[in-house]
């Protein structure tokens, strides 16, 4: 039950984010603040890889895995082959 | 485009300056003609064509859509979310990064203001695209209510991509996304169920992936990665501090904020 209320409480919280933007008159964002909400999602996507990864603990499997993921997904600027490697990479040295 | 590319009605209009007032007259009226049918074609376009256009425009980001909704769902799965629970996310919170942050948090018991705080904090660029929109828009309040319900980065990125911005075209674009993303939920909730044990499959390592995934792309330029890398620093140091929710929140202030230093310094140049 619990579950369910966050979960339409963050949609009434993206939704309004999304319909504010429309509803907004014209500038009312100063350039300044603009400026910082262009980097945010950035920063936080940073900072969640390394929260969940430290969440599952220093395994070095994992950290060889998602350096791995990296690479592959700079390279190529493709979600899935990002994922797709790091979980095979992953796989492959587990079975060793 | 005129004086760089004299038309055959311009070269016959000054052909005719040099005959007739009449030929001249007549030239002039076939190249406003031209002009006129060329603007027609491009705004009379039915309006479901164009829907079919900003939904085809976004087939090619499906191939990151799909695996993406497929983490997601494994991922909340693996957390004990119910599958309703978790189509029902992708359905009303449509936003891969809040869905998967929110994944990694219910894990840790975070109390549903936080849930709510980083969720808006991911998405904090949404306003800017929707005055974007109504500054070359004008929309009336249901096609507001309906644009904000499917409104995401990438639907506007491929609406103005295809020429002069057009609502069918972002509607077109945006509702292909929401497909997209809800089927990619749907299978990942169909793959979950035939996976045991997913944590033991090491199947939870698809939350970081999904994450990275998600952010490689988004690292244009040196200040976005500045962005990342501080963000990244700064979670290493606060994690140990404060409560994860709160750790990630200042992680990306501050990495946002070094983005924004770094941008400035360098004259907005991204």
């Amino acid at each position: 039950m619990s579950n369910l209320w966050s979960i339409v409480a963050m949609a009434a919280g993206v939704y309004a984010l999304r319909l504010g933007g429309l509803l907004l008159p014209q500038r009312a964002v100063p350039p300044g603040v603009q400026q910082a909400l262009r980097f945010l999602p950035v920063a936080l996507l940073g900072a969640l890889v390394v929260a969940t990864l430290s969440g599952r603990g220093y395994d070095p499997t994992t950290w060889v895995a998602v350096a791995g993921a990296g690479l592959v997904g700079w390279a190529t600027r493709r979600m899935w082959a990002c994922i797709l490697s790091g979980m095979a990479i992953y796989w492959l040295l587990r079975l060793i | 485009m005129d004086g760089t590319t004299p038309s055959r009605a311009r070269i016959r209009a000054i052909m005719g300056v040099l005959t007739s007032r009449e030929a001249l007259e007549q030239a002039m009226a076939e190249h406003a003609g031209l002009i006129d049918e060329h603007d027609r074609g491009m705004s009379h376009e039915p309006v479901w064509t164009a829907f079919v256009r900003g939904f085809v425009g976004m087939l090619p980001l499906w191939v990151g859509a799909i695996p993406t909704g497929i983490a997601y769902a494994v991922a909340a799965r693996s957390i004990g979310l119910a599958p309703g629970e978790t189509q029902l996310m992708s359905l009303l919170v449509f936003s891969a990064a809040a869905q998967v942050s929110a994944v990694s948090l219910f894990d840790a018991g975070t109390p549903i203001l936080v849930l709510v705080g980083t969720a808006i904090a991911f998405n904090a660029q949404l306003p800017l695209l929707g005055l974007a929109i109504t500054s070359q828009i004008r929309m009336g309040w249901l096609s507001r209510l309906v644009t904000a319900w499917f409104l995401t980065d990438g639907a506007f990125g491929v609406a103005a991509g295809q020429g002069r911005l057009r609502l069918p075209i972002l509607l077109g674009a945006g509702v292909s996304m929401y497909v997209a993303w809800n089927t990619g939920t749907a299978l990942g909730i169909l793959a979950g169920q035939a996976v045991p044990d997913p944590r033991r499959a090491g199947l939870d390592l698809l939350v970081p992936l999904a994450f990275l995934a998600v952010l490689i792309p988004l690292l244009r330029g040196r200040a976005a990665l500045l962005a990342a890398l501080v963000a990244a620093a700064a979670m290493l140091l606060l994690s140990s501090l404060v409560p994860s929710g709160v750790a990630v929140l200042g992680a990306g202030g501050l990495g946002s904020a070094a983005g924004a230093w770094w941008s400035r310094r360098t004259g907005g140049r991204p």
